[in-house]
């Protein structure tokens, strides 16, 4: 390995620092808008890549995932520890840039004290050096410079403090020595250097991590031939690291221990409290159903009736024919069912990542452990749980902090049965089937409080299967919870803006994608069939040959609808379906919405566009809707029925994916799936069959 | 033996703003991820706050807050 960074023109860097210190703040500063794959909510996900100019360098920064040392307890830290030790790989960091934090150097200096050792060149960039002077803590940079051996740069990431300072330091040349290894009892340091001989392994640090961590025949051989103990070693690891740490803390660091009354303990003292806390954190969550039904419902209504008006605009003023069709009725409403989320979407982002920014998110994982564990789950799960609510994709994916496998996969399983924001749209609709908007409880209106009942649906079903999951899976891993309780920061708006901006675009352009085709498709198979579709115009003369024009229009695109490709497809499944109280056009509005549940609106709104030709809302013309012998299908029980069926079916092809990416397992993927469509069919038959 | 390790003061004992300093951490699965945390011998600690229901601890130890569960607190020893 070389010690020095050749003076290249790209230079590639890698970010590695402990979690809530401020890493993706210091991450977007530096690359600003330039940056490679989205970002999920709270957590760092995969390998987000940025690029910046400086001086005529071009500098790509690699974010890894905050971690709290080099020995993997998470799904974040393998990935970390997996990038660090498994090179050359043509991602190979010339530089790292370790973050630790000004408000806790101790702990912070750890991480950096183990990836010290692996002697890559190492840039120290210590944060939140502003708060830190605030509560009386005073670092030396220059010292602390000359006392490890490395430039070290002070900032403030959010202040925008000291980060010229840290450009320039990174574009210069960083020659490490080698120091001895402290890390490790004297009478131990034989037996590495002898492995290290063996494999050979330049780095002695290398050797250590690959020894205690690694898995093999080779290694367990020889552990026991030189009776060597791996956790006496990682334990001893810790106790001199640390030992070493305070003892050159005094070097450069001095603590005012007059510093200002703390706000964050004060604040925890109403925030944590075993009361307040709660009824606190359920305001919070009232708060949240609050914004995401009141505030969203405005931009929402108007999002719905200018495409409406788009529509009807295009029907209008084009020249007819199928092309114009097309656009009215496929590409149109299409893409207006997939902007109708991003109202919500974005309110969910922007408050979780103000309480993800704030800290508070840590506060709920305390409070919440208790109760999430007789379910089989952390209090860290909460976390996905809540972020289910709005999506879970990104839900799933902030499971990766569960350190048990058991708890994390139980989290995984379940999170998607929590009433994601895809669901509103099918939800509103069906409500308001069923429920009058002028019906008022006092001052709560009922289509409101059957739209939160549905939510404490989703939550209770969730939980529950949780507690199931928890009875039959067997856990050989040791459950635990040692959380780090962050300072209260006030929330940086750009990085929640950037959080906001990063998931709608994901939004709009992958679900977009699905939902924008999945209506054309519609349209061209709802257009198009076989003999008897091509045949109508003549039938439906024969037949009706004494009803009126419009009467006649209406007849014929009726049996064309039935008759068309789609219709064909719908009518094959009404046998399995019908027990539960749908009809084949509601069937082709559940195939459509196979890889995508929100699809179901905007599927029946194209097949009942295509019927009629007047533009009326969707919730019209479902009401208007009539059977072959002239019955209301949208009866009570068939709305509670696909209520029930939406709830918890899993249609959704992202999560799906996503649920394979983050367990790696076929096996779990199909019984995540199965599970929830069983349970969404039976428990839509039998909620059918006894309301009919 | 029960009353010998009883005399011996636990972390998962103490309530609400009681404050001492760690003496010894009983080996467990989970020893290294206390160090991490600070969690070692030698350091001294102040309860910051004690979730219901025997839920999870907070202690701050130096300038950080950190919270574990009971099950975690009974290995730490303290007076």
């Amino acid at each position: 390995m070389n010690n020095t960074s050749s003076l290249k023109n790209n230079i590639k860097i890698a970010l590695i620092g402990n979690p809530n210190l401020g890493k993706t703040t210091l991450f977007n500063k530096l690359s600003g808008l330039r940056q490679k794959t989205g970002n999920y909510p709270g957590v760092t996900v995969d390998r987000k890549k940025g690029k910046f100019n400086f001086q005529n360098r071009s500098i790509e920064l690699i974010d890894l995932p905050g971690v709290n040392s080099l020995f993997p307890k998470s799904q974040d830290e393998e990935l970390v520890l997996d990038y660090l030790i498994n090179q050359p790989d043509e991602d190979a960091p010339d530089k790292i840039l370790v973050l630790a934090s000004a408000l806790n150097l101790k702990r912070t200096l750890y991480l950096f004290d183990q990836i010290r050792d692996l002697n890559i060149p190492l840039v120290l960039a210590i944060n939140m050096n502003d708060l830190a002077q605030k509560r009386g803590i005073q670092i030396d940079a220059d010292k602390l410079s000359l006392e490890l051996g490395l430039p070290v740069v002070l900032i403030s990431a959010k202040k925008s403090i000291g980060l010229d300072e840290l450009k320039d330091v990174l574009i210069q040349d960083v020659e490490l020595k080698t120091r001895p290894s402290h890390y490790i009892d004297e009478d131990q340091l034989p037996f590495l250097q002898q492995y290290c001989e063996k494999k050979n392994i330049q780095n002695p640090y290398l050797g250590f991590l690959k020894l205690i961590g690694e898995q093999s025949d080779e290694n367990s051989t020889f552990i026991a031939e030189n009776e060597i103990k791996p956790t006496k070693w990682k334990t001893r690891e810790s106790i001199l690291r640390y030992a070493y740490i305070r003892n050159i803390l005094p070097n450069f660091m001095e603590v005012d221990k007059s510093k200002a009354v703390d706000f964050t303990s004060k604040a925890d003292k109403l925030l944590v409290h075993r009361v307040w806390g709660y009824v606190i954190f359920a305001f919070i969550l009232f708060a949240i159903f609050q914004s995401v039904f009141v505030v969203a419902s405005y931009p929402m209504d108007w999002i719905d009736q200018g495409f409406t008006y788009l529509s009807s605009l295009v029907q209008s003023s084009m020249p007819a024919g199928y092309f114009t069709d097309l656009l009215a009725q496929g590409i149109i409403p299409g893409i207006g069912g997939v902007l109708i989320f991003v109202p919500q979407i974005a309110i969910l982002f922007f408050i979780f990542s103000l309480l993800e920014e704030s800290g508070y998110m840590q506060r709920i994982v305390y409070l919440m452990d208790k109760m999430m564990q007789r379910f089989g789950m952390s209090g860290k799960s909460v976390v996905p749980m809540i972020s289910g609510w709005a999506c879970a994709v990104p839900a799933i994916m902030t499971a990766r902090t569960i350190e048990n496998k058991k708890e994390r996969l139980i989290t995984i399983l379940v999170t998607p049965l929590m009433t994601c924001s895809a669901r509103i749209p099918v939800y509103i609709v069906i409500i308001g089937l069923i429920i009058p908007d002028d019906l008022y409880y006092g001052i709560l209106q009922a289509q409101g409080l059957v739209l939160m009942l549905m939510y404490v649906l989703g939550v209770a079903v969730t939980l529950l299967v949780a507690m199931i999951l928890k009875w039959i899976l067997k856990s050989d891993f040791k459950s635990y919870l040692i959380i780090d309780m962050p300072e209260y920061l006030m929330p940086d708006f750009k990085n929640v803006f950037l959080s906001v901006w990063s998931n709608v675009k994901s939004f709009v352009w992958d679900a977009g994608k699905i939902i924008l085709a999945t209506s054309i498709i519609l349209f061209v198979l709802a257009t198009n069939g076989s003999d008897k579709f091509d045949r109508s115009e003549e039938y439906i003369n024969e037949i009706h040959g004494k009803a009126s024009e419009e009467e006649k229009e209406l007849l014929l695109a009726s049996y064309q609808l039935e008759n068309s490709y789609l219709g064909v497809m719908g009518k094959s499944i009404e046998p399995a379906i019908s027990p539960l109280g749908y009809d084949w056009k509601i069937g082709i509005a559940l195939i459509s919405s196979l890889a995508a549940r929100e699809v179901f609106v905007g599927t029946l709104s194209t097949i009942y566009a295509i019927e009629s030709n007047e533009e009326m809302t969707i919730r019209d013309r479902l009401k208007n809707e009539k059977g072959p012998s002239g019955e209301m299908v949208f009866t009570f029980a068939t709305s509670i029925s696909l209520l029930l069926f939406y709830a918890f079916s899993l249609q959704c092809f992202s999560t799906i994916v996503v649920t394979f990416k983050e367990t790696k397992s076929y096996k779990w993927t199909a019984i995540q799936f199965l599970y929830m469509s069983g349970l969404a069919y039976f428990v839509a038959l039998f909620a059918y069959q006894l309301l009919k | 033996m029960l009353y010998l390790t009883s005399l011996e003061m636990r972390l998962s004992d103490l309530t609400i703003k009681s404050t001492g300093i760690i003496t010894d951490i009983v080996d467990n699965p989970v020893i290294n991820k206390l160090f991490e945390f600070g969690i070692i011998p030698g350091v001294e600690f102040s309860v910051v706050s004690v979730a219901p229901y025997k839920g999870p601890i907070c202690i701050q130890v130096d300038d950080d807050l950190i919270a574990l569960r009971k099950k975690e607190a009974e290995n730490i020893i303290v007076e």
